[in-house]
C-alpha cells in the first residue's frame, strides 16, 4: 500500500469531483480531473503519459481489474468513440 | 477505505496558491481574484513551473490590470509596485506587461523602491533597460525647447510686463520633472510657487500643457 492520504479537503475542489488529488504543502487535498491537468499543463501531461498504465499488482487478480484491463485493450485497438453533436443554426 | 481514494501527489505549493492555480484551469470554478501581489506572483510561478502556458498569459495580464476592490477602482500592481512587476514580467517573457511596468517605473524612485526577491535577483540586463528608458525620457524633457519658456503672449506684440522675454524653467520644477519624467508629472506641476507673475504663470501653463501633449504623442500615453 502506498502513502496514506491525510489532511482536509478543499471545499472548492471536493472529493466527489475528480479522479486525482493534489495535496498542498499545508496538507489540503484538491480533487481534480486528470484530463484537466493533462490539457493545461505540459508537466502533468508528461507525468500521466509516463505513469504505468497497468493496474497495481495487488489488484491484478481481482475480477474488476481484469474487466477493466480487457476494456482498455479493446478501446486502444478500436478507434476513439465518436459523439455526434447536433447544432441548430 | 483509503484504498478507494484516487492517486495523489504532494506538491510544494500552499493551499492558497494551489486553489488559485486550479481555479484558472477548472471549467466550472470562478477565476481567482487577486488582491495581493504576493499571491498572484506565487500562482504565476506555479503556473510557470507546471508549464501551464495559457495560465501564465492570463495571470500575467492581471499584473497590469486595474482592479475593483470594495466597489472602488484600485490601481494595477504595475502602478503600485512597478519595479517588482517589471522584474517578474520580464523574467516570464511577458512583453506587453513588462513594457507597461517599465513605463510605470518612471514614477518611482529606483533607489528607494520597495525591496523584493524579484527585484534583488533581477538580472543587470533588465535593470539597464529601465535605466535606458529613463534616460531616453529625461533626454527628451531636457531638450532645449522644453527647458526654456517663451513669455510671448499670443495675440500681443509685447512680452510679459514683468520684463522677461524668455525664462528658464526653475531648478525646483526641473527636479520634479526629472525625478518622474512622465506626462502626468508635467501636467500636475505646481506652477503658482515658481511663477508668481500671473501672466508668466499663464505662459508656463500653456508651455507645460503643450509639452505634456507632445510627450504623449512622442512616447504614447504614459501610466
Amino acid at each position: 500500500m502506498g502513502p496514506v492520504l491525510h489532511g482536509k479537503t478543499s471545499p472548492t475542489f471536493p472529493s466527489n469531483q475528480g479522479d486525482f488529488i493534489l495535496q498542498s504543502c499545508d496538507k489540503v487535498n484538491f480533487y481534480v480531473w486528470k484530463l484537466m491537468l493533462q490539457i493545461s499543463s505540459a508537466v502533468f501531461g508528461d507525468m500521466f503519459e509516463l505513469a504505468p498504465k497497468a493496474p497495481p499488482p495487488d489488484y491484478s487478480t481481482s475480477e474488476e481489474a481484469s474487466i477493466r484491463a480487457r476494456r482498455r485493450s479493446r478501446h486502444s485497438s478500436e478507434s476513439q468513440p465518436i459523439l455526434l453533436l447536433i447544432e441548430l443554426t | 477505505m483509503h484504498g478507494l481514494s484516487p492517486p495523489f501527489v504532494e506538491v510544494s505549493e500552499d493551499a492558497v496558491t494551489l486553489e488559485a492555480l486550479l481555479s484558472c484551469i477548472h471549467p466550472n470554478v470562478p477565476r481567482p481574484i487577486f488582491n495581493s501581489l504576493d499571491i498572484l506572483v506565487a500562482t504565476l510561478r506555479a503556473a510557470q513551473k507546471y508549464a501551464m502556458d495559457q495560465v501564465v498569459l492570463t495571470l500575467g495580464a492581471e499584473l497590469v490590470r486595474s482592479r475593483v476592490v470594495d466597489g472602488k477602482v484600485a490601481p494595477s500592481f504595475a502602478e503600485t509596485d512597478p519595479l517588482r512587476v517589471f522584474a517578474i514580467a520580464r523574467d516570464l517573457g511577458l512583453q506587453a506587461e513588462s513594457q507597461i511596468a517599465a513605463v510605470a517605473t518612471l514614477n518611482v524612485n529606483l533607489h528607494s523602491a520597495a525591496a523584493s526577491v524579484e527585484v534583488d535577483r533581477m538580472p543587470t540586463m533588465f535593470y539597464r533597460e529601465i535605466l535606458r528608458l529613463r534616460k531616453e525620457r529625461k533626454d527628451w524633457v531636457k531638450a532645449h525647447k522644453w527647458w526654456t519658456i517663451s513669455m510671448h503672449q499670443p495675440g500681443q506684440t509685447s512680452h510679459c510686463p514683468c520684463g522677461t522675454r524668455h525664462r528658464d524653467i526653475p531648478d525646483s520644477v526641473k527636479q520634479t520633472i526629472l525625478k518622474a519624467p512622465t506626462s502626468t508629472t508635467i501636467r500636475n506641476l505646481d506652477l503658482a510657487a515658481s511663477f508668481p507673475c500671473l501672466r508668466c504663470q499663464g505662459a508656463a501653463r500653456r508651455h507645460f500643457a503643450n509639452m505634456a501633449a507632445m510627450y504623449d504623442e512622442y512616447f504614447g500615453v504614459s501610466v
